[in-house]
């Protein structure tokens, strides 16, 4: 064999035997997974479609999936509306602008963990810092993390204030890559600055809000830390997440065939809702 | 449709001084075109007009409005830009009428407008394209489209035509000024090319380090330019020029440089009142040399360095006293390169400038 | 003035997104009685929460795990994945097309379907409470091998060919011609993978049960779960969390332009 081609195998070789090992074998045993009941201790039994039907009826489940839908409803617009004000807002010549930028970036190289420690303490029903400002104004102690109606919105407040900043920075080059001299034609055509926003900025941002819809929404179904510390998935379940039930699945209840069948479950529901963005999206046509 | 004016307008950035004190009035229909390198201030003179730069003192009239610190949007003037600036997202025709749908014309009249624009500068063909999927000409029609249908007062173009290859420029400018004197709407256009400036002004305004150096007809900016730096701007190829000095003579006054020597006629002479031994320029346009049979009174000798062909013309570059003069001739049998020639000159058209750059022909004395 | 507006509502959200750092530091140096309030300065300045902390749990042997882990994953990844991802570009080998595609492939599987099968994996390797387990499914990382690949992929093949000549076997060739033109991509791959890697905590919490092998942001997780919710509880908790922030905003401030551009690029988040 030609030398080049043997030292491009034995380089590529760690490479391909990791995929192999953790990339591949996971998929395919996944769906081997879901036909299972394991508890790791005792040799796994065969159950076949035991773990799908428990799936469609556990109602943990499904809570947990219209818990993820709650989370998304308010932690996507107000992304977008945020990231998109701070994006624009920033884009024209302004003194430190590098530190603003680091300043909204900070969250989102924080450690997940510390940043729900970080909220579990703002949050903190009788000595957290949201509380405490709100009682200056009067405004009694609102149970953040207690009442089950409100503990997923907090959370999707907490999520936003975490990644906003990320999502501030892809909008910036959104906005850095609209040609001037479209604002120029426009504004000369009679536009307000509204108009000018919406009939040409927005329409042409639509790659950038793709991608903060896209990740935003991946990261709320993928929710695990912060309902895991904060609230354990309580009140009344009302912030369990797929991630976090899963992981109970696996490590307490020692399941693995369901939590495998719950793994599978969520990507497919990802895929499908990612696809149906992606169709609403890039279909919202601008006149 | 509106005149135009300017008064007195001054523009900084920062500290230094772009714009000085310019005046200028611009006559209902009229195209005017600002001419000069980079740098000169001309497009900045077009966006004080348009509202997209502020004015730093000074007037700006739009008819008998007064737009000195108006918005964009309030002052009617609709612009071509060098780069198009159509917006990507919309096909031709949706860049066409966004902005008559902004203002809330009637749906039947915009269809009108645009089937209208679309005729005059034929743009059916790609009115349902995006801007991605049309050459650099059509992007530009759209742009004159978008410009015409809204019927403004005054038309500004900044540089439309230098992102064309030549071919393509040559064919727009004809579009441009078929439209702007069809529709006849008061017109500004900037460029830094010459010929797109002699083609299409009505008036000429030739900038320069943010000062005007002559307003006119283009035929009497290229007869009798103002200065030395519009005798050398307009014109292909440019002036020549030779430094020296005039002496007094007997017969006549006489241009003296190191290269030659000339006798002027009388009816084409610099100002009486200039002193024997003074330093002047002589400029002589390249189509006002020609190449003498035999060496003689009132020629030049010179070498032949180049003979470029163009075809019914022919740019020779001859070698006189260590200076080159660039001749335009017609075409013909032609000496070869490194061959004595003798150059004789049209001493009716000959151009005079002083030390300072000034021209120093009377008012009145021209060719 | 227009303009002041701007700098008003950029400030008021900088507030928004620093304050809490800064309330979050200064309550770890509070006495019970004074935390929850807004003051950024303690009247009473106490170490007792920072004590308390570290006396509790192994703090100390977490940073060190931690440090371990994620020095060692973004080593691998830096040198074994370039290492792929130079074989990929420029070596031409049976099967490179289906490796590339499948490279592409796995980024769009989303980790919550690989999670339980790799955990079993883990386990029947035995590698549960070990470093092992939380290296071994970082060793690689497709995002970085694709990202190293295409920048290798523009280095002129001239380069190449004139190191073939001089004799460089290709490894050689990677480390001394290669590895020098890529310092910008190997630095972000290199920040987003540390961070990747520093901030992880799910796994973790999977295959490790002993404390002390448990990584920062574990066990920072683990200690917050236990104990009340009183002053006292909550200001050690962030006494934790600090020790888990500081070193990262440390870096983070120099660095910014670095983490900024390495993680929005790259579509990565931390």
């Amino acid at each position: 064999m030609r030398a080049e081609a043997r030292s491009g195998l034995l380089l590529s070789a760690p490479y391909t035997a990791f995929l192999l090992l953790f990339s591949l074998f996971p998929i395919g045993f996944s769906v081997a997974l879901v036909l299972l009941k394991w508890d790791l201790v005792t040799a796994p039994s065969f159950v076949g479609f035991d773990n799908i039907q428990h799936l469609v009826g556990d109602a943990r489940f499904w809570q947990a999936i219209v818990n993820t839908f709650v989370f998304l409803a308010i932690h996507l617009p107000l992304q977008v509306i945020l990231a998109l004000a701070l994006a624009w807002s920033l884009n024209r010549p302004l003194l430190f602008r590098s530190f603003w930028r680091a300043a909204f970036f900070l969250p989102v190289i924080v450690s997940g963990a510390a940043v729900t420690i970080l909220w579990s303490a703002l949050y903190a029903t009788d000595v957290g810092l949201i509380n405490g400002l709100l009682a200056r104004l009067d405004i009694g102690p609102v149970p953040w993390l207690t009442d089950p109606a409100i503990a997923m919105p907090a959370i999707a407040v907490m999520a936003t204030w975490k990644n906003v900043g990320f999502y501030v920075v892809i909008y910036l080059a959104g906005l850095q890559s609209v040609p001037r001299s479209c604002h120029e034609a426009i504004e000369l055509e009679g536009a307000t600055a509204w108009q000018s926003f919406r009939h040409v900025t927005l329409p042409l941002l639509k790659p950038q809000t793709l991608v903060v819809v896209t990740l935003s929404t991946i990261n709320g179904f993928q929710l695990f830390i912060e309902p895991y510390v904060l609230t354990g998935g309580g009140p009344l379940r009302r912030t369990l997440s797929v991630v976090l039930y899963m992981y109970r699945n696996a490590f307490s209840y020692q399941k693995m065939g369901y939590a495998a069948t719950l793994g599978l479950a969520l990507a497919l529901i990802i895929a499908a809702v990612l696809v149906f963005q992606r169709r609403v999206i890039g279909s919202a046509e601008e006149t | 449709m509106a005149s135009v004016s300017f008064e007195h307008v001054r523009k900084d950035f920062g500290t230094a001084t772009v714009v000085q004190d310019f005046d200028l009035h611009v006559a209902d229909g009229e195209l005017v075109v600002l001419v000069g390198g980079s740098g000169c201030g001309k497009s900045t003179i077009l966006r004080m007009l348009a509202g997209l730069e502020t004015v730093t003192s000074g007037t700006v009239r739009i008819g008998e409005r007064e737009v000195t610190h108006l918005p964009p949007r309030k002052r009617d003037v609709a612009m071509v830009f060098q780069d198009y600036a159509l917006y990507p997202h919309l096909a031709g025709r949706e860049n066409i009428s966004l902005g008559l749908r902004l203002r809330k014309v009637p749906k039947a009249e915009i269809a009108r407008r645009v089937s209208w624009a679309a005729e005059i500068l034929e743009l059916q063909p790609f009115l349902d394209r995006r801007p991605k999927q049309m050459s650099g000409g059509q992007r530009q029609r759209i742009a004159m489209g978008r410009a015409v249908v809204r019927e403004p007062a005054v038309f500004l173009f900044d540089e439309p035509l230098s992102n064309l290859d030549a071919h393509l420029r040559s064919q727009m400018r004809h579009e441009i000024a078929r439209l702007q004197r069809r529709v006849g709407t008061t017109a500004l256009y900037v460029t830094h090319d010459q010929v797109e400036a002699m083609t299409l002004a009505d008036r000429l305004v030739v900038l320069e380090g943010g000062r005007i150096q002559q307003v006119g007809r283009p035929i009497d900016v290229y007869s009798s330019p103002a200065n030395k730096f519009v005798a050398g701007f307009i014109g292909t190829p440019p002036m020549n020029f030779l430094d020296g000095r005039l002496e007094r003579e007997p017969d006549g006054l006489v241009f003296v440089s190191d290269a030659l020597r000339i006798s002027l006629a009388a009816e084409r002479c610099p100002d009486p009142a200039v002193a024997s031994g003074e330093v002047v320029t002589l400029g002589v346009r390249p189509e006002d040399l020609a190449l003498a049979d035999a060496a003689g009174r009132g020629t030049i000798p010179g070498n032949l360095v180049l003979a470029e062909v163009l075809g019914a013309t022919t740019h020779l570059h001859v070698e006189v006293g260590g200076r080159r003069l660039i001749a335009v001739v017609p075409s013909g049998p032609s000496p070869v390169p490194a061959a004595a020639v003798s150059l004789s000159i049209d001493r009716s058209r000959l151009h005079f400038f002083a030390a300072d750059g000034s021209s120093l022909l009377l008012d009145g004395h021209d060719a | 003035m227009r303009r002041a507006v701007f700098y008003v509502v950029l400030a008021l959200a900088a507030v928004v997104f620093l304050y809490p750092f800064l309330w979050m530091a200064a309550t770890t140096f509070k006495s019970p009685a004074e935390v929850g309030g807004l003051s950024l300065l303690p009247d009473q300045p106490t170490l007792d929460n920072y004590r308390l902390m570290w006396a509790r749990a192994p703090f100390g042997r977490a940073l060190l795990n931690s440090m371990f882990v994620a020095t060692t994953i973004t080593f691998s990844v830096l040198v074994f994945g370039s290492a792929a991802a130079y074989a990929l570009a420029r070596l031409s080998f049976p099967g490179r097309g289906i490796l590339n595609a499948v490279t592409v492939a796995v980024l769009l599987v989303p980790a919550q379907l690989t999670l339980i099968p790799t955990y079993t994996l883990i386990v029947q390797l035995g590698w549960v409470d070990s470093y092992a387990g939380l290296i071994a499914p970082f060793v690689f990382n497709a995002t970085a091998i694709l990202i190293l690949r295409q920048f290798f992929m523009q280095v002129p093949r001239s380069l190449m060919d004139s190191a073939r000549l001089d004799g460089m076997g290709e490894l050689r060739i990677l480390f001394t011609v290669f590895w020098p033109l890529a310092k910008a991509p190997l630095a972000m791959v290199g920040i987003f993978t540390f961070m990747g890697a520093w901030n992880e905590v799910l796994w973790p919490l999977l295959v490790v049960r002993d404390e002390q092998l448990m990584t920062l942001p574990q066990l920072l997780t683990v200690f917050s779960l236990g104990g009340g919710a009183g002053p006292r509880q909550l200001a050690t908790k962030l006494a934790a969390a600090m020790v888990l922030v500081v070193p990262v905003v440390a870096a983070y401030t120099f660095l910014q332009r670095f983490f900024i551009e390495s993680m929005a690029s790259t579509g990565i988040k931390g």
